[in-house]
């Protein structure tokens, strides 16, 4: 059995896992971390202009080889799996989440308190801020003071965002320009300029939107890291005596009759909200026979994400669809609810759209428009704009919103591949249609500002930023981790970003994973100290 | 030079733009000849003639171009929320050489080929083969269903499309300077 030795062993190599690597090569350098990924390393900055505009032209994927077909959970929503993980596909949103976020409880005797205090977040997201180059401008409430300011300037609006700030103002509620990992300006990093590609949930050829997978590349490159990439971690394995983690053992795509075994004084599980839980499960053992770090039941429970409320509306300002979509604008309003008033939280956010304004093939008497015919359809139109807006709101995972091993749905080594549903605790279910209304209203006080006129409305069908399946806690019996991301079970295993959360926010969460991976890496570097 | 062909010749300019133009092609040919005599008849019916005969020919030479760098069962794009693991179909081409020639029995019903009947007639042709195809839409890019769709599609979903319907200068999804969106989009006149 070929086997490998460090101090540290990541499995995984999304934003959380490059955040966490990172800063750990930097404050120890010589410490040896082994970072094991399933997927493959796509590396090949020079491909990406062809394979997005392939992507563009036949639909193929822009990461072409980033999935693996029998790596998949049922109910996830992105099943990317490569190196820089679902941050490869990530718009780049840097948002913080709010301090209310991690007092629900007390404040409102909702959900549960996250155990950690908001200033140390808040560090934390400072970190994650300057190591994500994130362009942004001052929150306009007060309450949302940050410690540093944002390490560069909001990214200049595009036209329509300057137009639609104009308009939404009008509501009375405060917007900026989302804070984003996007330079207009290089990073020292090596990372290139935004071009105004605007696929940046799918691509950015020149790194403009900040993936892991530079971060990684860099760190091979410097020779600070090993990288064992397509290969599959199936199990950790304890130590023969005590109840740490002795191995992870995985095997590689091409050797899949070859076990690899990984042994480490300390491991990272940073595998994201599925497959992190997944891993611990999947562990079960004579000693541990309901899964690794599982003491208190919790391993995959507790699952998270935020619903969202959508709204298509126009308005007779002409905007220019196609001019930057990735452009929006934030209100942080109500990411508050004053303690005596019904629980509403969410954010709001507006960018152009063409709904409802895209070329067609025939009009509404059903008849065919062909050529100039078409092209004058379309052009009449056009006239005045659309804007998409949309909500983040605060829903509470119950118990039982969780992950499954389906053993009817196994990869080609036979483990048995995870299901996640969700459910929601009944605070949430009771409040759910008095908050769309209250959102609903919102978007039509923002939209009669604007002169417009809501054609459509919809509510998300699946939960946004997911997270949870190993949430931290102070009690072991109701968390299976502890601020830090350091299971209660066994002392040399961390898991850190999403799964550790005990509730999902209502605004983007790759920031706050982010923040909490390097938090992780602070108490990880103090163990290692520790160990000498 | 009259305004007319300038605007067309610009038209042509942007089509064929080498910046923008990626070339997926293959030595083999993507169509017959008849298919493509075919498919150059009704492109000027389906495309906007105001575009000029010579950018809608160079559009039909790009839309058989796509189709010579067609690759069937790669990995598509999964979308997010509720991802599909899909592959590309097998190449559309054998469909649209029996639509092609279908219009053309189609036009011979009438006593002429496709390419020599008046536009009014190709129309209404192209607009059965539609409707018998149950094409109700424009596909957001060209997905196989019809010939006809996809050659609009290759078209009208595209960025110069978009251009050509705002009259202006957006340049969607095309790499562009970053001060060149904060500003109202030039007028294309």
């Amino acid at each position: 059995m070929p086997t490998f030795e460090s101090d540290v062993c990541v499995i995984g190599s999304g934003i959380s896992a490059a955040m966490a690597t990172e800063k750990l090569v930097e404050k120890h350098p010589g410490l040896a971390i082994t970072v094991v990924e399933a997927g493959r390393a796509l590396f090949d900055v020079g491909s990406r202009i062809r394979s997005r505009a392939r992507s563009l032209v036949y639909g193929e994927s822009a990461w072409p080889g980033d999935v693996i077909e029998d790596q998949q959970a049922e109910g996830i929503i992105c099943p990317t799996m490569a190196v820089g993980g679902q941050a490869l596909r990530w718009g780049g949103a840097c948002n913080r989440f709010s301090q209310e976020d991690l007092r629900l409880k007390s404040l409102y005797n909702l959900a549960v308190d996250w155990p950690l205090e908001w200033q140390e977040l808040e560090r934390a997201y400072c970190e994650a801020e300057h190591r994500l180059y994130t362009a942004g401008e001052p929150s306009p409430y007060a309450e949302d003071r940050a410690s540093e300011p944002y390490v560069r300037p909001p990214v200049p609006m595009s036209y329509n965002t300057r137009v639609l700030r104009k308009l939404a103002e009008k509501s009375g509620f405060k917007w900026v320009v989302l804070p984003v990992s996007r330079n207009v300006t290089p990073t020292p990093d090596g990372r290139g300029i935004c071009r105004m590609f605007d696929t940046c949930t799918s691509v950015c050829p020149t790194g403009a939107r900040y993936s892991p997978d530079w971060t990684f590349r860099r760190l091979l490159e410097q020779k600070k890291i090993v990288l064992h990439d397509r290969t599959l971690v199936r199990k950790l394995m304890l130590d023969d005596t005590r109840s740490t983690i002795a191995a992870a053992q995985g095997v590689h795509q091409e050797r899949p009759g070859e076990v690899a075994e990984y042994r480490a004084r300390l491991f990272v599980l940073a595998a994201g909200y599925t497959w992190s839980p997944h891993l611990l499960l999947l562990s079960a053992c004579s000693r541990f026979p309901n899964g690794l770090a599982n003491h208190s039941g919790l391993v995959g429970r507790y699952m998270n994400g935020h619903k969202f409320f959508n709204a298509q509306a126009t308005i007779d300002t002409q905007i220019y669809a196609g001019l930057c979509g990735a452009d929006s604008l934030l209100s942080r309003e109500y990411l508050r609810c004053p303690a005596d008033q019904p629980y509403v939280r969410h954010d709001l956010r507006i960018w152009e759209s063409s709904v409802g304004r895209e070329p067609r093939l025939r009009d509404e008497k059903k008849q065919y428009l062909l050529g100039d015919q078409l092209m004058d359809d379309w052009r009449a139109r056009v006239k005045g704009g659309t804007i998409r807006l949309r909500s983040y709101y605060d829903v509470h995972p119950s118990i039982d919103s969780r992950i499954t091993l389906n053993p009817g749905r196994k990869n080609r080594y036979g483990d048995p591949m995870p299901t996640i549903e969700h459910r929601f605790d009944e605070a949430t279910l009771a409040r759910e249609e008095r908050v769309q209304q209250h959102i609903r209203t919102l978007f039509e006080r923002i939209v009669q500002a604007a002169n417009g006129k809501i054609f459509t409305t919809s509510v998300g069908s699946y939960l946004d930023h997911p997270g949870g399946g190993c949430r931290m806690g102070t009690d072991p019996e109701h968390s299976v981790c502890d601020s830090f991301g350091r299971t209660h079970d066994h002392e040399n295993l961390f898991v850190v970003g999403a799964p550790t959360t005990p509730t999902p926010g209502c605004i983007n969460g790759a920031l706050t994973f982010s923040a909490l991976a390097l938090r992780s890496a602070d108490r990880i570097l103090e163990v290692v100290g520790r160990q000498g | 030079m009259k305004r007319r062909s300038f605007v067309q010749l610009a038209g042509a300019a942007v089509v064929l733009s080498p910046l923008e133009r990626l070339v997926f092609a293959s030595a083999e040919a993507a169509l017959p000849e008849a298919s493509i005599e075919t498919l150059r008849a009704l492109a000027p019916i389906v495309l906007p003639a105001s575009l000029g005969r010579r950018a809608i020919g160079v559009l039909t030479d790009r839309f058989l171009e796509r189709l010579q760098g067609y690759k069937a069962g790669v990995g598509m794009d999964y979308g997010y929320g509720h991802p599909v693991l899909r592959r590309t179909s097998e190449s559309p081409a054998p469909r649209y050489v029996e639509q092609l020639a279908a219009l053309e029995r189609a036009a011979g019903q009438l006593g002429q080929p496709f390419g020599r009947l008046p536009a009014d007639a190709k129309r209404m042709l192209i607009e059965n083969a539609l409707r018998e195809a149950s094409v109700e839409d424009l596909p957001d890019i060209p997905d196989g269903q019809h010939v006809v769709s996809d050659l609009m599609a290759f078209y009208f979903q595209s960025s110069e499309a978009n251009d050509a319907c705002y009259r202006a200068r957006i340049g969607r999804e095309k790499p562009r300077p970053l001060p060149a969106v904060t500003v109202r989009p030039s007028p294309i006149i």
